[in-house]
C-alpha cells in the first residue's frame, strides 16, 4: 500500500493533521461536510425503499389507506431530507468560497510572523507561492481535502447503509422454511454467490478507477510552477498599461502567445486531455462491471423471488443496494487516490506552517527593554552581510558610528551594498558578522516593534494603497488631519491635494475606485515622502527620495530638508550627489566597503579617489 | 502599516462574503421550491399509481415501470429548465467578450504603407489631447494638451524637460503613435499618420521607456524578441556592449542564454534597477530604428554609468537616428541639438542650451537652480 513514497498509514495521519489544519482556517465547516454525507446518502436510498415497502403491501394486504399514508410519508421524507440537504450544500458553498480567501489570510497571518530574511529568500517564496498555487490554481491543498472528504464520508454512509440493507434482506432468504435440500443449497449458493459477486466487481472497478488521478498527477504537483507564467503575463505583465507600450514597439505579441501556451496552457490542456482519456476509460469498465454484476443480481435474486424466498419488493431493494455499494466503494478508491496524491499539497503547506517564526516577533513578549525615549547613536561594528546561498559578501567588516542630530548621505555605484546596509539598520536582515548597536546596546535586543518606532523610511520601491492620501500617510484609519496636510504642505503637494473636492480624503488609485486618482511617480514618491514626515521617528532614511521629481520639486525638497529633519538623525542615498551638499558627512561604499568618509568640501579634495570621480562625472556639466 | 492592511483586506473580504451569502440564498429557495414540486409530483404518482393497481388496471411489473418512468421524465425536465438559465446566464459572459471583441482594431486602420524611408522627421500640426475621468461622479474632461505645434527634423537629437505633469510623456506617447490627437495632425515625413497603418509607425521607434518589466525569458531573447525573424546574435553583443552590460551578461551563468526574472522562471537571474535600464536600452538600440526615445534611461544609473551614457550619446544614435531624450537631469541636454522647455502641455521655451540660457527665462532657471548645488563653494541657505 505505498503510494508516492508513503504508506497508507503515513497518509491518514497527513490528512488528520490536515482536518485539524482545515478547522483552523474555517472553523466548524466540516461539520456541514459530515451532516450533508449522512443526507445525500439517505436520499439515494429513499425510492428504493419506499418503491419496496409500497410494492410489498400491493403485493400482499392492499391496505388503501395504509397506502395513501406509504406515499404521501415517502414523499415528504424525501422533501425534508431534500431540504436539510439544500441548507447544508448552501453552507458548504459558501464555506468554500470563503475557503479560498481564508486560506491566503491564514497564509499571510502566519507569513507576518517570519523573519524578513526567509521572506526574502527564494525557498519561502517558492514555497508559498506553491502552497497558495496548489489551491487557487489546482483546486488542490485544502480545497482538495475539502471536497475528497465530501466525496469519501458520503460514500462511506452510503456503503454502510448499503451492507445494513443487503444483510436485512438476505435475512428473509436466511430464516425462510428450508424444507428441502435443494432449497437449502440454493439460498447458501446465491448468498455466497451474491458476496463473492460485491467482492469481485468491487475490487476491479476500485482497481479501475484509482487510476484517474495518477493520469493527472504531473499537472496537479506542478500546476503552481506552470501557473506562474500563466499569471505573470495575463495578470502581472498585460494588465500593467506600460506593457502595452512595449507589446506595441517591440512587437512582443508572438513571444507573449507563444511563451505563454508553450510554457501554462498547453501543459494544462495537456493534463486534461490525459485525464479525460482515463475518465472516459475507467469509467467504460465500471459501467461494465455495474451491468454485468446488475443483471447477475437480478438473475440470483429472481431466481430466489420464484422459489418464494423473497418478495418482488425485495427485489428492487437488493438490486438498489448492491449496485449502489459497488458504486460506492469504487467510488472510496478513486478519491483514495486523489487525496493521497493530494498530500503532497498538504506537505507544502505544513512546511510552511513550520517555518521557524521571526525570534525577534517572539522576543517582544519576553524582554520589554524598551529604546531610551530617543535613539541617540547608531554604531556599525565590523559588520558583514551576504544573501543566504550565495559567496559573495555584500557588506565586509562595515564601521560606522552615526551620532544623533547627523545628516550622512551614503554613495556609490549601482550594487555597492546601499539599499543593503540601511535594510540591516531597519532589521530587515541580520548580519552575519558583527554587531549593530543604538544607544551602545545591540539593536536586536530591543523588542522590534520598539525599535521600529524610531525609524521612518522612504525605499526605492515604495507603494501605495488603494486607501486616502490620508490613510496612506498616516498608515491608519485614525489620523490627525493638521498634522497631515502639514506632512503635504513640507513635501510640496499641498495645493495639489487642495484642488481636490474630497482633500485628503481623496482615494487613490484609479484600477480600485472609479474615483480614485492615480499619481504620477513624482506625486507618488511626494506621498511616499510625507507618509515618512508624517511617523515622526528620530531616525529618517531616504533611499534615493527624488529620482522620479523634476528639477524644481527636487529643489524643494532639498530646501526642506533642513525643517524635515530637524532633530532628526538623516541617512540617505542618492545617486543625485547634489543632495550630498546637505549632508554632514558623506560615506561612500565600494564594492561592500567603506573607502571614504567625510564632509563634501574635505572629500572633494582627495582628487585621485572615488568620490571626486563620481561628483566630476556630475557637475561637469553644470559648469 | 500591516494593521491597517490587516483591517481593510478583512472589510473587502466580509463585504464578498456577504454578497456570496445573498448568492447563495437565492439558490437554496430556488433549490427549495423545486424539490416542493418533486414532493407533489411523487405524492400524486405513487398514490395514483396504487389506485390504478388495487383497480386492476396494472400490473406489479407495469407500477414499477411507469413510477421509474415518471421520475425519469421529472428528472430529464428539470435538468432541461437548469440548463437553459445556465444558458441565459453564460449569455451575460459571452455579451461582455463580444463587446470586447468588437472594439476597433488599431492596427488594422490605414493603409499599410511602406514607403516611409529613414531619416524621418515628425511635425504635430495643432495637435490637442485629452481624456476623459471622474471626477466627483462626474465624468469631466482634461485637457493634456492643447494646440501643440513642434516639428522634430531629420536626424535632429531633441531634448525634452518640464516639470512633473507637463505633459512630456503624453508627447511621447503621441509621437510613436500609441495615442491619436483629440484634434490636430501629425505628419510623418509629411505624410498624415492617421493615413499609416499603426504597426508602421511602430516600427519607425525604439523607445526606452521609464517603467518597462523584463520577460521571463533569456537576455537574448528579451533584447531580440521577434521570434520570426533572423537573430543576429553579433549585433546583439554589440547594442549589450553600447548599453555597458556586457560584464553582467558575461558573468551569468550562462551568458546571454541566461533565463531572467527569478519569481517566474526557476533559476532565473535577478537584475538590479540600473542593469534592468541598460537591457532596455540595449533592447531599444538592438531595434535599429530611424526614431529613438528615451524617456529618462538614466534615473536608476550611478552618476559614472549616466555619464557613461551620455559619452556614447553620439554612438547610440549613428547613421543619422532623430532622437528624443528625457530628463530631468539637465546635463543631458548638453548633447542635445535642441531643447524643448514643456510647461501644461505647450512649448514655453525651445532652441540650444545656450539660447534658453541667454534667454534667462523657465528654462535657465531650472539649470541654475540644479547646477547650484554643483557649483563649488558654500551654498546660500
Amino acid at each position: 500500500m505505498i503510494k508516492n513514497g508513503r504508506t497508507f498509514r503515513e497518509d491518514v495521519k497527513i490528512v488528520r493533521r490536515g482536518l485539524k489544519e482545515f478547522d483552523k482556517i474555517l472553523h466548524g465547516q466540516m461539520r456541514h461536510i459530515f451532516a450533508k454525507g449522512i443526507l445525500v446518502s439517505c436520499i439515494s436510498y429513499i425510492p428504493a425503499i419506499m418503491s419496496s415497502v409500497i410494492i410489498n403491501e400491493l403485493l400482499t394486504k392492499q391496505r388503501f389507506n395504509h397506502l395513501i399514508f406509504l406515499s404521501i410519508f415517502a414523499a415528504f421524507i424525501m422533501f425534508a431530507f431534500t431540504i436539510m440537504k439544500i441548507i447544508e450544500e448552501k453552507k458548504i458553498a459558501v464555506g468554500f468560497s470563503h475557503l479560498f480567501s481564508s486560506h491566503e489570510i491564514y497564509l499571510t497571518n502566519r507569513s507576518y510572523k517570519l523573519p524578513y530574511e526567509s521572506l526574502e529568500s527564494n525557498e519561502v517564496r517558492e514555497l508559498r507561492e506553491q502552497v497558495s498555487g496548489s489551491i487557487n490554481v489546482s483546486g488542490a491543498g485544502m480545497a482538495s481535502l475539502y471536497w475528497d472528504i465530501d466525496i469519501v464520508f458520503t460514500n462511506l454512509c452510503s456503503a454502510l447503509i448499503a451492507i445494513v440493507l443487503c444483510f436485512w434482506y438476505v435475512k428473509e432468504i436466511v430464516i425462510w422454511d428450508y424444507s428441502t435440500h435443494y432449497r437449502l443449497i440454493s439460498s447458501i449458493a446465491v448468498i455466497l454467490a451474491l458476496f463473492s459477486l460485491i467482492i469481485v466487481c468491487s475490487v476491479v472497478s476500485c482497481k479501475m478507477t484509482s487510476k484517474r488521478f495518477d493520469s493527472n498527477f504531473e499537472v496537479f504537483t506542478n500546476g503552481s510552477k506552470y501557473n506562474r507564467y500563466g499569471e505573470f503575463y495575463t495578470i502581472k505583465y498585460l494588465s500593467n498599461e506600460n506593457a502595452a507600450l512595449d507589446t506595441r514597439i517591440f512587437g512582443q505579441k508572438e513571444t507573449i502567445i507563444n511563451e505563454s501556451q508553450e510554457k501554462c496552457y498547453s501543459k494544462f490542456a495537456d493534463g486534461q486531455i490525459k485525464e479525460m482519456k482515463a475518465i472516459n476509460k475507467y469509467d467504460g469498465i465500471k459501467l461494465l462491471c455495474t451491468c454485468l454484476c446488475g443483471s447477475v443480481v437480478y438473475l440470483l435474486i429472481s431466481q430466489q423471488a420464484i422459489l418464494g424466498a423473497i418478495s418482488a419488493g425485495s427485489i428492487v431493494m437488493i438490486y438498489a443496494a448492491v449496485t449502489m455499494l459497488i458504486n460506492s466503494l469504487s467510488e472510496i478508491a478513486q478519491i483514495m487516490t486523489d487525496l493521497r496524491n493530494n498530500n503532497v499539497h498538504l506537505l507544502n503547506f505544513f512546511k510552511y506552517m513550520d517555518l521557524e517564526d521571526d525570534s525577534e516577533l517572539v522576543d517582544d513578549q519576553k524582554t520589554a527593554d524598551a529604546v531610551s525615549s530617543t535613539a541617540d547613536t547608531i554604531e556599525f561594528r565590523n559588520v558583514s552581510f551576504k544573501y543566504p546561498g550565495s559567496d559573495n559578501l555584500v557588506l565586509e567588516n562595515i564601521n560606522l558610528t552615526i551620532s544623533k542630530g547627523e545628516k550622512i548621505a551614503i554613495v556609490g555605484e549601482n550594487g555597492s551594498g546601499k539599499t543593503t546596509l540601511i535594510k540591516l539598520l531597519c532589521r530587515l536582515y541580520q548580519p552575519i558578522q558583527g554587531t549593530i548597536l543604538l544607544n551602545d546596546k545591540d539593536i536586536n535586543s530591543y523588542p522590534f516593534s520598539e525599535y521600529i518606532k524610531h525609524i521612518s523610511t522612504v525605499f526605492q520601491d515604495f507603494s501605495l494603497f488603494a486607501f486616502s492620501v490620508a490613510e496612506n500617510i498616516a498608515a491608519s484609519n485614525n489620523y490627525d488631519e493638521n498634522k497631515v496636510l502639514e506632512c503635504l504642505e513640507k513635501v510640496g503637494l499641498g495645493k495639489k491635494i487642495s484642488t481636490y473636492n474630497k482633500g485628503i480624503q481623496q482615494p487613490l488609485l484609479n484600477g480600485f475606485d472609479e474615483e480614485g486618482v492615480d499619481l504620477s511617480g513624482g506625486e507618488a514618491q511626494k506621498v511616499a515622502i510625507a507618509r515618512a514626515i508624517y511617523k515622526d521617528a528620530d531616525i529618517m532614511i531616504l533611499d534615493e527620495p527624488t529620482s522620479a521629481l523634476d528639477p524644481l520639486a527636487e529643489h524643494e525638497i532639498f530646501k526642506k530638508f533642513y525643517e524635515i529633519t530637524l532633530g532628526k538623525t538623516a541617512i540617505f542615498i542618492s545617486h543625485r550627489l547634489s543632495s550630498c551638499r546637505m549632508a554632514d558627512r558623506i560615506i561612500v561604499l565600494d564594492c561592500g566597503k567603506v573607502i571614504q568618509s567625510g564632509s563634501h568640501e574635505a572629500l572633494l579634495l582627495k582628487r585621485n579617489e572615488k568620490y571626486y570621480e563620481m561628483w566630476n562625472a556630475q557637475a561637469q556639466y553644470y559648469s | 502599516m500591516s494593521a491597517l492592511l490587516k483591517k481593510m483586506s478583512q472589510m473587502v473580504i466580509t463585504d464578498k462574503r456577504n454578497v456570496e451569502e445573498k448568492a447563495e440564498k437565492l439558490m437554496a429557495y430556488h433549490f427549495s421550491i423545486t424539490a416542493f414540486l418533486i414532493l407533489l409530483r411523487d405524492g400524486f404518482t405513487y398514490m395514483y399509481l396504487c389506485y390504478l393497481y388495487i383497480q386492476g388496471g396494472l400490473s406489479i411489473g407495469d407500477f414499477i415501470f411507469y413510477f421509474a418512468a415518471i421520475a425519469g421524465v421529472g428528472n430529464w425536465l428539470t435538468k432541461l429548465s437548469d440548463s437553459f438559465s445556465g444558458y441565459i446566464e453564460t449569455n451575460n459572459f459571452v455579451k461582455d467578450f463580444n463587446e470586447f471583441m468588437e472594439l476597433a482594431d488599431s492596427e488594422e486602420q490605414g493603409k499599410a504603407a511602406s514607403y516611409i524611408e529613414a531619416p524621418i522627421e515628425i511635425e504635430f500640426k495643432g495637435v490637442s489631447f485629452s481624456y476623459h475621468t471622474m471626477v466627483d461622479g462626474e465624468e469631466k474632461e482634461i485637457q493634456v494638451l492643447d494646440g501643440f505645434n513642434v516639428k522634430i527634423h531629420k536626424g535632429e537629437k531633441v531634448a525634452i524637460v518640464g516639470v512633473n505633469g507637463a505633459g512630456k510623456s503624453t508627447f511621447i506617447k503621441l509621437l510613436c503613435g500609441m495615442l491619436r490627437p483629440s484634434k490636430g495632425k501629425i505628419y510623418v515625413n509629411g505624410i498624415d499618420s492617421s493615413t499609416i497603418s499603426r504597426k508602421e509607425i511602430y516600427n519607425l521607434f525604439a523607445v526606452v521607456f521609464q517603467s518597462s518589466q523584463i520577460l521571463p525569458i533569456s537576455v537574448a531573447d528579451n533584447i531580440m524578441l521577434n521570434i520570426g525573424e533572423k537573430k543576429d546574435k553579433d549585433r546583439m553583443w554589440k547594442c549589450i556592449q553600447l548599453a555597458g552590460l556586457q560584464d553582467k551578461v558575461k558573468s551569468l551563468p550562462q551568458k546571454e542564454n541566461t533565463c531572467l526574472v527569478k519569481e517566474i522562471a526557476e533559476e532565473g537571474a535577478e537584475l538590479s534597477g540600473g542593469q534592468k535600464q541598460r537591457l532596455f536600452l540595449a533592447r531599444a538600440l538592438y531595434k535599429d530604428a530611424p526614431f529613438l526615445i528615451l524617456d529618462e534611461p538614466t534615473a536608476a544609473l550611478d552618476p559614472l554609468a549616466e555619464n557613461d551614457i551620455y559619452q556614447k550619446y553620439d554612438k547610440l544614435t549613428e547613421n543619422g537616428k532623430t532622437s528624443v531624450f528625457v530628463s530631468h537631469r539637465l546635463a543631458s541636454t548638453r548633447f542635445c541639438d535642441r531643447i524643448m522647455m514643456m510647461e501644461d502641455g505647450n512649448i514655453l521655451e525651445c532652441g540650444t542650451h545656450e539660447e534658453l540660457m541667454q534667454l534667462g527665462g523657465k528654462y535657465a532657471e531650472m539649470f541654475e537652480i540644479q547646477s547650484k548645488y554643483y557649483k563649488e563653494g558654500a551654498m546660500e541657505e
